[in-house]
Order: C-alpha cells, then sequence, then structure tokens
C-alpha cells in the first residue's frame, strides 16, 4: 500500500467535504404575510404584507405592504371582495376590509389573498363567547405608580376552551395588542386567581415597554374566545416576542399560523367580551 | 568537587523553568595523595554525565491521557489575570477553541455536559463559572490537571465523553506555604499547612470574583446587561502512613449569581447556581476505596418590574468505588451509585441507581508493545419507572514504541450516561436543569477511537491523532423559558434526542525545553448530529470547528520575567440563522433556515500575557502579572440577531463583547 498517497488522498477528501457546506437557499418569493381577523359582530380586518429576505438588502418596510392585493372572504353564502383603506390605527397603515360581512357565532368564513406572486387561503370559525366578568387594578408593592390589572371570566376547567386577552391603553394605542403572556387554556385558568393582564407587547412602542399600567391609565381589554389553532399560533407568537430578542434565550420556533403554502400569519375568528377600567 | 558540582546543579536549577526537572547522573571522583607531597590532593575526575529532563507544559506520549502541570498554567494568558487550567486544554489536540461565551470543553464534538470532571477523581457536577470568562479552578491550589479524551479506566458516576481531574499538593510541605494573588477582577489565596508530622496535611483555597465593582458594563451585550459575582472554596486533608496506607478528604463548594437585564423590556433573569462536592479516598496498598457525594443546584428567576418568579433545580448524587490492582497488571472494580433531580417545575424525577463493574489487564507482548483491554458492565435502573439500562462497555489502548522515539499507539472506549444536562440558554448560563435518565429518556451513549503517532526528540514532540466518535441520544431542549410559567408546563416534553458523529484529524508540535516553549495545535474536524425520529438532515453541532489552529507560546525574557500568548484562529460557530422578518401585531417574526446551517465569521484572538518576578527569597516570591485579552481587538461576532427599529426597519444585528480587556494580578507566594 502507498501510505504517502493513500493519506494524501483521505486529506484532499476532508477538504474537499469542509467545502461543501453551503447554505440553503431561502425561498426566492418572500411569503405573504397575513394578520387577519373576524369577530362576532364585527366586520373583517386583514393586513396582507411580505417578508423581508434577511440575505439581501434590507428594503424599507413601507415597500412590503401589498397595496394591489385581491382579498376575499366567503362566510359559506357568499364571496365577498375586500377594499383596501388607509387606516393610521394599524401598521401597517392599509387595511383591507368590507362591510358587507359580519362576524357571527358559528359561522366558518374562509380567507383569500391574491398578490402578483402567491395565493393564500385560509379558513377559521368563531366560537361561543366566553363573558369576560370583572376587572380589577392593584397596586403593586415595590412601586408607588405601578399597578397589575387581574381579569375574572367565565371559565372552568371543565370549558375545554382556548382564550387570550388583548389590551389597548388611554388614547396612545389606536388598536388592540397582544398581551404579554395572555393566552391560555381553559385547564390553565384558576377561577379563584383569575387571569393577569399584562400591558400589550409591540416592537413599535416608544421608550421601553413595561407590562404594567400607570395611575390613571384607561385600559381597555378584548378577551377573546378561540380555536386550538390559534391558541398554538399565539403560545408561539408570545414565546417568540418576548425571547426573540434576548440573545442568551433565544427563541427560534416557527409561528404556525392556519395559511396555506407560501403565507404566514393568521386568520382567526374570535368570539369577543370587553372590558374597561380607569385606574385610580 | 562535590560542591561544585551542588553548585552547578543549583545555577541549572535556578535556570531551568519552574516545570523543568533535573536529573543528574555522575560518577564519583577518586583521588590520590602524592607520597612527595603530602599536602597535595590529586584528584582525577570521572566523566560526568549531565542528563536534563524537562516537564512540558503539556506532558504525555499517549493522546489519549495528558497532563498539565499548575505552574505550567500558571504561565499562560488568562483573561481574569487567574490561572486557567481549562482555557489551556482548550488548546489541546481534538478540543474546541472557546470563545468568550463558552468555558466549556468539547472534545471531538461532544458537548461539556458529558465531561466528567472532578477533583482527585470526586466528581462535581457542571462547575463552570459564567461565559468563557472565569477560570474553573482555582488554578494554584492543584498541583497537576489531567485531562483524558480517550478514558480506558473506569470512573464511579460515569460520564459519556472527556475525563477531566485536578488533582489537589499531596506532599506534605515542611513548613506553612500557600499564595495570595490580588487582582482586578477576582482574588484567590491558597494554604498548605502541615501537621504533626510530615505525613500529614491539610490545604485550604479561596476565591472570589468582583467584575461589577470595578467593570459593571464589561458584560454587556447590546441590550441585555450581566452582573456577576462567585465564591469559591476548596479544603483537603491528606495523611500517609508508610508508602502504602492514605487517607485523602476533599471538598469544593462553589457559590455563583448572575443578574441579567433587558433594556427593552425592563426584565431581570437572576441566575444562582452552586456545586458542594465532598470525596475521601482511602488508599491500603493495591486497594483503594473512594466516597463521593456531590451535589449542584440552580435558581433561575424571571422578574418584571418587581414581579418575581423562581424555578429552583437541583441534582444531588451519592457514589461509593472500589478499585483493586495487581502487580501482574491486572486490576478491577465496581461502584454504587444514587442519584436524584428536581426540575425547575418542581417536579422529582424517581430517583435512579448505578452499578458498575469493570476489570482491566495491562500485559507486554512484544517489546516496545503494551496493550490494556478492558471492560465495564454498567447498569442504571430507574425502580420507579421500571426502567433498565444495562451495557457492556469494552475499551482498549495499545501502546507500541518500535524505536525510542517513536510511540504509536490506539485507544478505543464506549460509554454510558446516566445523568443529562439540559440546557435552556444558548451561551451555557446555568439556567440549566439537570436530571437522572427516567421516562423516555435515554442515556447518553459513545463510542470514541483514536489512532495517534508521537514522535518524540530533543527539541520537540510531534503529535498526529486521527479520531472518530458516535454519540447517541444527546438531548438537546427545544421548548421557550416562559413556558415555565405555565403550571402544567413539563419542560421534559420538550427535549429532543439526537445522535452524531465527528471525526477528525490532529497535529500537535510542543517544545518543553529552553527559553521558548509551548505548543501549536491544529484540529481538522467534521461534527454532526441528526434528530431522532425525523426525516430531519444532518446539521453542524453547536461546538463544531472545522479548522481550529491554536497557538501557545512562553518566553522566558530573562531571569525574572516570563512573556506568553496564545493566539487562536478557527472557524466560527454554527448558528441559526434568521431567513425571513415580518411584522405581526406591530411585533417582529422572523423564520429560520436549519438549524446551526448558518457559520458565524471566523473566529480569531490573541492574548499576551507577561510576568514579573519582583523578589525570590528563599522563604518568599512576589510577582506581577500582566495580561491583556484580544490584545488587537479583534471583533469576533457573539451573537447574530434580527431587530426592528422603526429608523431601519427589519435588520440584522451582530453582537460583540468589550474588544480588549486587560488584568493586573500582584501574587505573593510562600515557599
Amino acid at each position: 500500500m502507498n501510505v504517502p498517497k493513500t493519506y494524501l488522498t483521505a486529506m484532499i477528501g476532508l477538504l474537499a467535504a469542509s467545502c461543501a457546506d453551503s447554505l440553503p437557499e431561502p425561498e426566492t418569493v418572500p411569503p405573504i404575510v397575513i394578520e387577519g381577523w373576524i369577530e362576532d359582530g364585527a366586520h373583517p380586518i386583514v393586513m396582507v404584507t411580505h417578508a423581508v429576505d434577511l440575505n439581501s438588502e434590507t428594503d424599507n418596510f413601507d415597500s412590503c405592504v401589498e397595496k394591489w392585493a385581491r382579498v376575499t372572504v366567503d362566510d359559506g353564502e357568499r364571496r365577498v371582495l375586500l377594499f383596501a383603506r388607509i387606516d393610521r390605527d394599524y401598521f401597517p397603515p392599509l387595511v383591507y376590509t368590507t362591510n358587507d360581512i359580519t362576524g357571527a357565532v358559528g359561522k366558518t368564513y374562509t380567507l383569500t389573498v391574491e398578490t402578483e406572486n402567491r395565493t393564500v387561503r385560509a379558513t377559521t370559525s368563531i366560537p361561543q363567547i366566553t363573558r369576560l366578568q370583572k376587572l380589577t387594578a392593584e397596586q403593586i408593592l415595590e412601586s408607588d405608580s405601578l399597578y397589575i390589572l387581574t381579569a375574572k371570566v367565565n371559565v372552568t376547567a371543565e370549558s375545554e376552551g382556548y382564550y387570550k386577552f388583548l389590551t389597548k391603553v388611554n388614547s396612545d394605542e389606536k388598536r388592540y395588542y397582544s398581551s404579554f403572556l395572555g393566552t391560555f387554556k381553559s385547564a390553565d385558568y384558576n377561577p379563584a386567581d383569575g387571569w393577569r393582564v399584562r400591558k400589550g407587547i409591540h416592537n413599535t412602542h416608544s421608550g421601553h415597554y413595561s407590562p404594567h399600567y400607570h395611575y390613571g391609565d384607561t385600559v381597555a381589554v378584548k378577551f377573546c374566545t378561540m380555536d386550538s389553532a390559534a391558541y398554538a399560533y399565539w403560545t408561539a407568537y408570545e414565546n417568540v416576542v418576548s425571547t426573540g430578542s434576548n440573545q442568551f434565550f433565544p427563541q427560534q420556533t416557527a409561528c404556525q399560523g392556519n395559511l396555506s403554502e407560501g403565507g404566514r400569519g393568521y386568520w382567526f375568528g374570535y368570539g369577543v367580551s370587553f372590558g374597561r377600567i380607569i385606574i385610580k | 568537587m562535590t560542591h561544585r558540582t551542588a553548585s552547578f546543579a543549583n545555577t541549572i536549577t535556578r535556570r531551568m523553568s519552574a516545570a523543568a526537572s533535573v536529573l543528574f547522573v555522575m560518577s564519583t571522583a577518586s583521588g590520590v595523595v602524592s607520597p612527595d607531597n603530602p599536602d597535595s590532593l590529586r584528584l582525577e575526575l570521572h566523566e560526568v554525565e549531565v542528563t536534563a529532563t524537562s516537564r512540558p507544559l503539556v506532558s504525555g506520549r499517549d493522546a489519549g491521557a495528558r497532563h498539565l502541570s499548575a505552574s505550567g498554567v500558571a504561565s499562560l494568558p488568562s483573561l481574569t489575570g487567574t490561572p486557567d487550567a481549562l482555557h489551556a486544554i482548550q488548546s489541546l489536540p481534538g478540543v474546541s477553541s472557546n470563545s468568550e461565551l463558552t468555558g466549556g470543553i468539547y472534545v471531538y464534538g461532544g458537548d461539556n455536559s458529558v465531561n466528567r470532571i472532578s477533583v482527585a477523581g470526586h466528581r462535581i457536577v457542571n462547575p463552570m463559572h459564567l461565559l468563557g470568562i472565569f477560570p474553573t479552578f482555582n488554578n494554584s491550589y492543584f498541583s497537576s490537571f489531567g485531562f483524558e479524551p480517550v478514558p480506558v479506566g473506569f470512573d464511579t458516576d460515569m460520564s459519556a465523553g472527556a475525563v477531566i481531574d485536578a488533582v489537589p499538593h499531596r506532599t506534605a510541605p515542611y513548613h506553612t506555604t500557600g499564595s495570595l494573588n490580588v487582582g482586578l477582577i477576582e482574588s484567590s489565596g491558597n494554604l498548605a499547612i502541615p501537621l504533626q508530622s510530615d505525613s500529614s496535611m491539610i490545604t485550604v483555597g479561596l476565591r472570589g470574583s468582583y467584575i461589577d465593582l470595578l467593570f459593571g458594563n464589561a458584560l454587556r451585550i447590546d441590550n441585555s446587561t450581566l452582573g456577576y459575582r462567585f465564591g469559591e472554596f476548596n479544603a483537603g486533608y491528606t495523611r500517609s502512613v508508610g508508602r502504602t496506607y492514605r487517607l485523602t478528604v476533599d471538598m469544593m463548594a462553589t457559590s455563583d449569581r448572575a443578574v441579567l437585564s433587558n433594556r427593552d423590556y425592563l426584565s431581570t433573569g437572576r441566575l444562582t447556581w452552586y456545586n458542594l462536592m465532598l470525596g475521601a479516598t482511602l488508599t491500603n496498598g493495591k486497594t483503594s476505596h473512594d466516597l463521593t457525594v456531590t451535589s449542584y443546584g440552580n435558581g433561575f428567576e424571571i422578574n418584571e418590574s418587581g414581579l418575581g418568579q423562581l424555578f429552583p433545580s437541583s441534582y444531588l448524587s451519592a457514589s461509593y468505588g472500589l478499585t483493586v490492582s495487581r502487580e501482574s497488571g491486572l486490576s478491577g472494580g465496581a461502584s454504587a451509585s444514587v442519584q436524584r433531580a428536581t426540575l425547575q417545575t418542581g417536579q422529582h424525577t424517581p430517583p435512579g441507581i448505578g452499578l458498575d463493574t469493570w476489570c482491566s489487564y495491562q500485559f507486554r507482548p512484544a517489546s516496545g508493545l503494551t496493550v490494556t483491554p478492558a471492560v465495564g458492565f454498567c447498569s442504571y435502573a430507574v425502580p420507579g419507572h421500571r426502567q433498565y439500562h444495562l451495557a457492556p462497555l469494552p475499551r482498549l489502548a495499545v501502546g507500541w514504541q518500535p524505536t525510542l522515539p517513536l510511540t504509536i499507539g490506539l485507544r478505543y472506549a464506549s460509554a454510558m450516561q446516566s445523568s443529562i444536562l439540559v440546557r435552556e440558554s444558548t451561551a451555557g448560563l446555568p439556567a440549566n436543569f439537570l436530571l437522572n435518565v427516567c421516562g423516555d429518556l435515554k442515556p447518553v451513549k459513545a463510542h470514541t477511537i483514536t489512532v495517534y503517532a508521537t514522535l518524540s526528540t530533543a527539541v520537540m514532540n510531534l503529535t498526529a491523532e486521527a479520531y472518530y466518535r458516535r454519540t447517541l441520544h444527546m438531548p438537546e431542549f427545544d421548548g421557550a423559558i416562559l413556558n415555565l410559567l405555565n403550571a402544567g408546563y413539563d419542560p421534559l416534553d420538550d427535549i429532543r434526542d439526537s445522535n452524531g458523529h465527528t471525526r477528525g484529524i490532529s497535529l500537535m508540535a510542543s517544545r518543553g525545553m529552553g527559553r521558548l516553549r509551548g505548543w501549536v495545535t491544529y484540529n481538522l474536524a467534521f461534527s454532526q448530529f441528526r434528530w431522532t425520529g425525523t426525516e430531519s438532515g444532518w446539521f453542524p453541532s453547536s461546538h463544531d470547528r472545522k479548522h481550529d489552529l491554536k497557538i501557545n507560546l512562553l518566553w522566558n525574557a530573562g531571569r525574572h520575567v516570563t512573556v506568553g500568548g496564545t493566539w487562536i484562529l478557527a472557524t466560527g460557530y454554527p448558528y441559526t440563522k434568521a431567513s425571513y422578518g415580518y411584522m405581526i401585531g406591530e411585533n417582529l417574526i422572523c423564520e429560520y433556515m436549519p438549524h446551526n446551517s448558518s457559520r458565524m465569521p471566523t473566529y480569531a484572538r490573541l492574548d499576551l500575557s507577561a510576568r514579573f518576578v519582583l523578589s525570590d527569597s528563599r522563604r518568599v516570591r512576589q510577582s506581577l502579572s500582566l495580561s491583556v485579552y484580544n490584545v488587537l481587538a479583534h471583533h469576533n461576532i457573539l451573537f447574530v440577531s434580527t431587530s426592528y427599529s422603526t429608523k431601519k426597519g427589519i435588520h440584522t444585528v451582530t453582537s460583540t463583547m468589550e474588544s480588549v480587556i486587560p488584568s493586573l494580578n500582584y501574587t505573593i507566594e510562600l515557599k
């Protein structure tokens, strides 16, 4: 056996293998991102953007808004085309909606979004409403200005439902934001303790985020009953949002919504109950 | 003449480094008195042969077992100015270079948690301090450090990876000796006190860090700041009677506290962890009894604006081992151990019981050839779950020395480990929990083989090594730390099982003599894992460095000055890169490429140190050590993450730690 030759071949093989480590290419067409919901007694709201390819030069987020999408909602009886309107309560400030469809408990709604490159679909239903019974504010012991909110809801361990809180504080916030750690299922809820409703978390807030409220705040709370797909999505979402920017505990799981291939985000139906409290 | 020879010997001894020992082999002188002049004495010297044998910084011809002297380790640069044996081990063949984030020992692509780290053979569970910054051991408390990447012997509380053993001083001094090391970031002190006779002594070591005191922002990365302090205590008792009987008692206790603050979310995470090890060894001739109790615990507290929740976990192991060896080369042993773990959610895992037996036989079938086959039977039972694991574990060491300078060898070891460390943090922060095998968790198993050749010349040792390692049932946590806040959450549901293998070659050149000493190591390695039970493909292990070049050099610039340098050039670690980012609910959500499919940029770092001996008398030596970490201010990227801001939109962020970290230490030694 020619030992040097064998050794050389082995070395070249190893080095060649070391060069064969190439990155997987991302999808060439960025996925469509849908943020859409329909509540009982309200019209559908749909926002359509596309994802930013982080391996290329980052473009302005405004360019990610799909301004010319064809968005329709089918309630099982008719299919309605949604129109786009400027609404600065939302970000991006372009929403697709219609006055021709109003959400109703028990009905199923199918969303179809068509853009130049993709078409995605999703179906959801509006579950029975669970009532928000009571909101109480309590001062944090270590602070003279921070408060926590506790909600009592009509949920028992036997309810077998999935729930979510959203909040809107004062006039600063124009829309409801997902309450920090505000997603739970019946088994997680203890009627004696209630559920702590933390302030909604969002990257676009000004200054530092705190999950607590201040004296004088007016807090509007939306309590949603939803299906298991929505529960799975919002649980993953909260984990990603809470620790996604923390380098030491990064969360790299995907938020799997209910959209067809090529789509990210969600289209969910909510049975909603509202509450409001002025902290004083 | 005898006096001259002794004087010469003293001179040589002084001129040699502290790590060198000098052996003189000489003939006697014969004297003849002349009858003509009775006052004259004619001396005729026979030939005098002086042979100097160095003890290099790293010794051991066998690539599967090496030793580092504590004094050699003390000469090398370190980040905090305190010598770090594990940093030195990280620069050995087959071991991945560290970064500022990783303080562990990653051998042949294996995780740090599969190593068995011990003091005097008594296991310590996860004894690392924070990140890759602080040394694990109080260096001057110990005399040497053993490192076996492929252990052929068996230990109680077995691990599936390398064995790293810190050996305390065992020889009783004639009088009290010790040292005090005072630095800007941490300080340490040690004492060795002889008792009534020379045959017994007690040793005490103390160490503490106060980095926040002077460098409050040193551990700041982007929007996260780490506050940190720790204390460490070592104690030992040694009693020897004659040459055969020796009793040693050792203990090590550590306590660490870190506070992680996040500016954006006004949230903090408090991490506290401790280690406690108490061990005793009774050696009577060829028989040895070992008793060890080791405990590890941590508390992880998530705190938001004054509202906190604590998640404590703990692990306790007690073991007894008996080892008997015979002159014939036959040795054997048995051990029994019991483990118990409590998870962060308050769950107790059922206690597990380990029973191991082993035997080995060393023989020499031919000149220069040494063969040591060994076999162990490792069993682990969890009576509460009616679980039993039994594995025969064959091992083999073959060393052949065809000519004096050349050694060719092979080592093979199979191993099984019943304690599993589950990491919840990327940076190895001890927000982890340790548990023994139970439920769906299986013991970690590994098979490691290495083939090596060592050429020892008068000026240099050259070693070439090829290795392969197969790892089975390596666990990885796939859940979210915030899930711990949910009462019904079971973290065991989010542990994923993976199998993997590593192959590679290592080259090492070392020089232990002369004014310039040190070693150069190059690794070429491929380490891959794959999730079990899924269709997923192979992905690089988290500590895979394909190319890894490490140079450690020491130069005796003068009688009182030693200059050292460490240079590392290595392929960056794998990481999981975000491919897409988008906004939902005005929060940034990312999609990621396959696990560990991307690489950090090349890691490079030059550390320099200088040690000045201020005074050196018969009893007292004073010295000043200056270390500069990352002298060239190379911006090594620690994290790559994605962020959103209204100004920049969605963008990629890279994080580096403070570039250049100097440290100054004053040491006084009582000899």
